[in-house]
């Protein structure tokens, strides 16, 4: 076993893993600004220096692009060290405006953060400083050059990551800029993880500029429900909206990354046509309903339809963009009180497929975030799922005359077909987000709540089971979708005594084989990954 | 007083000697027969025995270097001319290329014969249009006589031989920035290892050498590495270019022994000494980034051995390429600082931290020195930034930049301010001059 030294304690010698990223990963750490896990060290920034001795031959170098030796001695803390440390804070400040106050990366900030920790609280700079341009250079981004520290992450991002390689480097010395290339700009759809990925407010997202303060934002780790990769993200939040989100690291899902699509796809959540309270009645007889109303108006309804015309004719359509504890309560329903009525599941696919970048990093075609979690919690529990095609004929010619409709899509959309196949419908509830064209048909709506509204787990494409997380209430009456189909499972006779998600999970765990053993309410928490399920519940 | 001993300026001011045929008439080309009659191995071992060592100013042996390239390459590998001549006060490598362009030739296609690069870069430095005009025609002549290009003299071997003129940028004479440059990137240094003997041009193994150096093999090769290893000092054998320029009476090249003359005599002697009988007031050994030597130091004899850089001597300054600056009374010394500080803070890549900030902040504070606007503790502050990016003369491991750029801005700064804080501090004191300067310049003959 080989093994080094640092700081007196001896490592062990991981192939392939730099002397910076080794440090950390054992619990000593090293300042750097250039160097990221996700992308190649090309050792600028001079922070990360340590007093390497390999064979007696001690040097100042870079811990990020040295790779450890067995026998080699690292001094991460010696005096040397800690000068070259407050020597290149003070470098890096001395052409830096002094705009905390106004910058949005304030309070996440690793020059703020490192001045505090090896800087100096005076500066010596008495020259004038260089101011460099304000930049538009791409759709979700902006470019505050005056602000960059020239480390050049965003760089090798475009370079190896995206692969899409709009941004350069231009001038030399101390005028050197970043900017994209002429002709170009930086509209590549994972354009946002520069912001992310920037150690200061030199690149700024557009959406979230001068929104807020992020000491103000509150947190929650959460799963992004923008297609089946599952990106491990952080939603910041206040005041009941989210400000932003941002990717967590999963070195099994997204790395470090997630997509422009995704990071800038939660408008919806704070939409004017979210569905706010229950409402009955079709058309524009429709009105507001009180919970238990509604709930008994469904179970009335799909009672009245299945004796009129047999078990077979309610048909439920469940969603995939809805959560592995909602597919288990919805299975339930269509095993017990339900039990004889076909179910089907709806996905949402895009035209253009997978879409691969240069670095790996995935945007799948499948635009819903749990396709293969519904599949496998609704089989695995003995349900024969049908096409959703199957279904829209069933209603069409009239063999199915009442139809429990998930929805949870924000881009959900139904040909007129199906429409028109609705309005022949002798009952219809539908449990959605949003107002849509044929929101209007539905004898019942049930509102329910958007990713950042409810908790749970999704399935991505791999078979990784992800926890999903509240941070916000859900609007107006609407509930957590897990909570109402508790409650017509109930209303239907069906014995549901979740009162909490958790209870939800341990059941799902017990009843679906391919969930046995997968701890989901604990699982994902730092994107550790989750037992894979089985071939048998697939 | 010690003649010069001419080896590759030997033939300099023979009329024609840029063609093919005066050179062959003056025995060139005649080392490339003889080692292409030897194995690869035996040629570098001559080398290595001559103790030829890299006349870029680091003093490395060459047939070591040349010994780190791949003996039976898989890949192609590459060999590259640093014609890059930059160094403010240094021309020697300009005039080995426009007046005999051929024995620096000779010496490539010899060198990558031994080495078995298939490919051998001329990197000019930009603004040398004329040596880059004369190294072309120079390539067509070797080709069209058959010593570039496919079996070459029936030995098998494989050499093209191309000019890649550079955009005129300091950097770039530095060896990995030579070679990104080459790859078409910017020119940024980057850390080694991968040292370029197994990552350099195009990602394969490649040795960048010295015009200089490469003029020196055919000589080797023909009179043999024992006759080399007798002239010159006993470390560092052989002749050295120096290239004096400033305020002296004769200013120009002269190709002298190692080991074998003092600064005195190549300022006074060679020189023709300080012009218009005025006093020597400071002595810049080799080029810009080399600290000042007073007129008490100059009686060193100049050999790489008695400087701490690179032969570890015990006179605490460094040897540098040649390119020798004089000096006199009238000179001065902040605004001499302030041009090479204009100098590397327009020449920075501005990769590292330490180096893109430092040199425009050091240039800033010289400037304001200058013109009687400096203040108390700039001088402190100033060799803070010089000690930051490099402590005084230190060695490479303590540089805090990736290439030794740190260094060359920060050892004149050192030298400078120490050597002459009197001057220093009387401008910042008195706000003005307290030197008359003359900045006339004339044009010998």
């Amino acid at each position: 076993m080989a093994t080094f030294t640092i700081d007196g304690s001896e490592i062990e010698i991981v192939p392939g893993k730099n002397v910076l990223q080794t440090a950390i990963d054992n619990g000593i750490y090293v300042p750097h600004y250039c160097y990221h896990p996700g992308l190649s060290a090309p050792a600028n920034c001079r922070m990360c220096l340590v007093e390497m001795d390999v064979g007696g031959r001690r040097s100042l170098g870079p811990s990020c692009s040295a790779m450890p030796a067995d026998g080699m001695v690292v001094d991460t803390q010696s005096d040397v060290v800690k000068e070259n440390q407050n020597a290149v804070m003070e470098f890096l400040l001395v052409n830096h405006p002094l705009d905390c106050p106004v910058c949005d990366q304030s309070g996440e900030c690793e020059l703020q953060d490192y001045s505090y920790t090896y800087g100096s609280d005076r500066s010596r700079y008495h020259e004038k400083k260089l101011v460099q341009p304000k930049k538009d250079v791409g759709r979700h981004v902006l470019l505050y050059s005056d602000r960059c520290i020239r480390c050049t992450r965003c760089i090798r991002f475009c370079d190896e990551i995206s692969g899409t390689g709009e941004l350069g480097y231009f001038n030399r010395g101390v005028y050197n800029e970043i900017d994209v290339f002429p002709g170009a700009r930086m509209d590549n759809r994972l354009s946002g993880n520069t912001v992310d990925i920037c150690p200061v407010g030199a690149l700024l997202d557009k959406s979230f500029l001068f929104k807020q303060r992020v000491w103000f934002l509150k947190s929650v780790d959460t799963i992004c429900p923008g297609c089946s990769t599952g990106c491990n993200i952080r939603a910041d939040y206040n005041n009941e909206r989210i400000y932003r989100l941002v990717p967590r690291e999963n070195p099994d899902v997204n790395e470090y990354w997630m997509c422009d699509d995704g990071r800038h796809g939660w408008g919806y959540v704070h939409a004017d046509d979210r569905l706010l309270f229950p409402m009955l009645g079709r058309g524009e007889e429709q009105e507001l309903a009180l919970w238990d109303v509604a709930l008994k108006a469904t179970r009335a309804g799909f009672e009245r339809v299945r004796s009129e015309y047999g078990d077979g004719a309610v048909a439920g359509i469940a969603s995939a963009h809805l959560t592995n504890e909602e597919h288990y309560l919805f299975g339930s329903l269509f095993s017990n009180g339900l039990a004889g009525g076909p179910v089907a599941v709806h996905t949402r696919l895009s035209d253009e497929g997978d879409v691969v970048f240069k670095g790996g990093f995935t945007i799948h075609g499948d635009k819903s975030p749990n396709s293969r979690g519904a599949r496998t919690v609704l089989e695995g529990l003995g349900l024969s799922l049908r096409e959703a095609s199957e279904i829209w004929r069933g209603v069409a010619e009239g063999r199915i005359r009442g139809l429990y409709l998930l929805g949870g899509d924000p881009l959900a959309s139904l040909s007129e077909e199906e429409q028109t196949a609705l309005a022949t419908l002798d009952f219809l509830v539908v449990q959605d987000i949003q107002t849509r064209s044929w929101t209007a048909m539905a004898d019942v709506i049930l509102p329910g709540a958007t990713f950042i509204e409810k908790d749970g787990t999704f399935t991505n494409f791999d078979g990784r089971v992800q926890r999903v997380r509240r941070g916000l209430a859900p609007v107006g009456d609407a509930r957590a979708d897990w909570e109402i189909l508790r409650d017509v499972n109930r209303e239907m006779g069906v014995d549901a005594a979740h009162d909490r998600i958790e209870a939800v999970m341990a059941d799902l765990e017990n009843a679906v084989a391919a969930f046995e053993g997968v701890d989901c309410d604990d699982g994902g928490d730092q994107g550790k990954p989750l037992v894979e399920i089985e071939a048998a519940g697939t | 007083m010690p003649e010069e001993y001419k080896i590759i300026t030997d033939r300099f001011g023979v009329e024609g000697l840029q063609t093919i045929d005066v050179y062959r008439a003056h025995g060139g080309y005649t080392a490339i027969e003889k080692a292409f009659g030897m194995s690869q191995d035996e040629v570098i071992d001559e080398v290595r025995e001559s103790l030829l060592a890299g006349r870029g100013g680091a003093w490395f042996p060459a047939g070591v270097k040349w010994g780190f390239m791949p003996k039976e390459p898989r890949e192609p590998s590459y060999l590259c001319v640093n014609a890059d001549e930059s160094e403010p006060g240094t021309f020697k490598d300009r005039h080995l290329m426009e007046q005999n362009p051929h024995q620096m030739l000779e010496g490539t296609i010899i060198a990558s014969y031994a080495m078995r690069v298939s490919v051998a870069y001329v990197y000019i430095r930009g603004e040398m249009f004329e040596a880059r005009r004369i190294v072309e025609r120079a390539i067509a002549e070797a080709r069209a006589a058959g010593y570039i290009g496919r079996d070459i003299l029936g030995s098998g071997y494989d050499l093209e031989v191309y000019v890649h003129p550079g955009a005129g940028a300091y950097i770039c004479g530095e060896e990995m920035g030579l070679i990104q440059s080459l790859n078409g990137n910017r020119a940024e240094p980057r850390a080694k290892p991968p040292f370029p003997a197994q990552q350099g041009v195009f990602e394969r193994p490649t040795t960048v050498n010295n015009v200089q150096t490469l003029s020196y093999v055919p000589h080797i090769v023909n009179r043999g590495a024992d006759w080399f290893k007798g002239i010159g000092s006993e470390r560092f054998p052989g002749t050295f270019i120096f290239c004096v320029s400033g305020h002296v009476n004769n200013p120009g090249m002269f190709e002298l022994e190692t080991g074998s003359v003092t600064m005195r005599q190549i300022v006074e002697d060679f020189a023709g000494g300080v012009r218009d009988g005025r006093a020597l007031k400071a002595v810049i050994p080799g080029g810009a980034s080399t600290p000042p030597m007073t007129p008490d130091q100059i009686d060193i004899v100049m050999d790489p051995s008695n400087f701490l850089a690179p032969g570890g001597g015990d006179f605490q300054g460094m040897f540098g390429t040649g390119g020798i600056i004089v000096m006199d009374e009238t000179s001065c010394m902040v605004d001499a600082l302030l041009n090479f500080m204009v100098f590397f803070a327009h020449e920075s890549c501005g990769q590292c931290t330490p180096c893109r900030e430092g040199c425009p902040w050091a240039r800033d504070i010289v400037w304001r020195i200058e013109n009687g606007l400096g203040k108390p503790g700039d001088l402190d502050t100033l060799l803070d930034i010089a000690h930051n990016v490099g402590p005084y003369l230190c060695p490479p491991s303590r540089l805090t930049t990736i290439c030794g750029f740190g260094g060359a801005f920060a050892n004149p700064i050192h030298g400078f301010v120490q050597t002459f804080r009197d001057e220093f501090e009387a401008h910042i004191e008195e706000g003005r001059k307290p030197v008359k300067q003359d900045k006339s310049i004339r044009v010998p003959g």
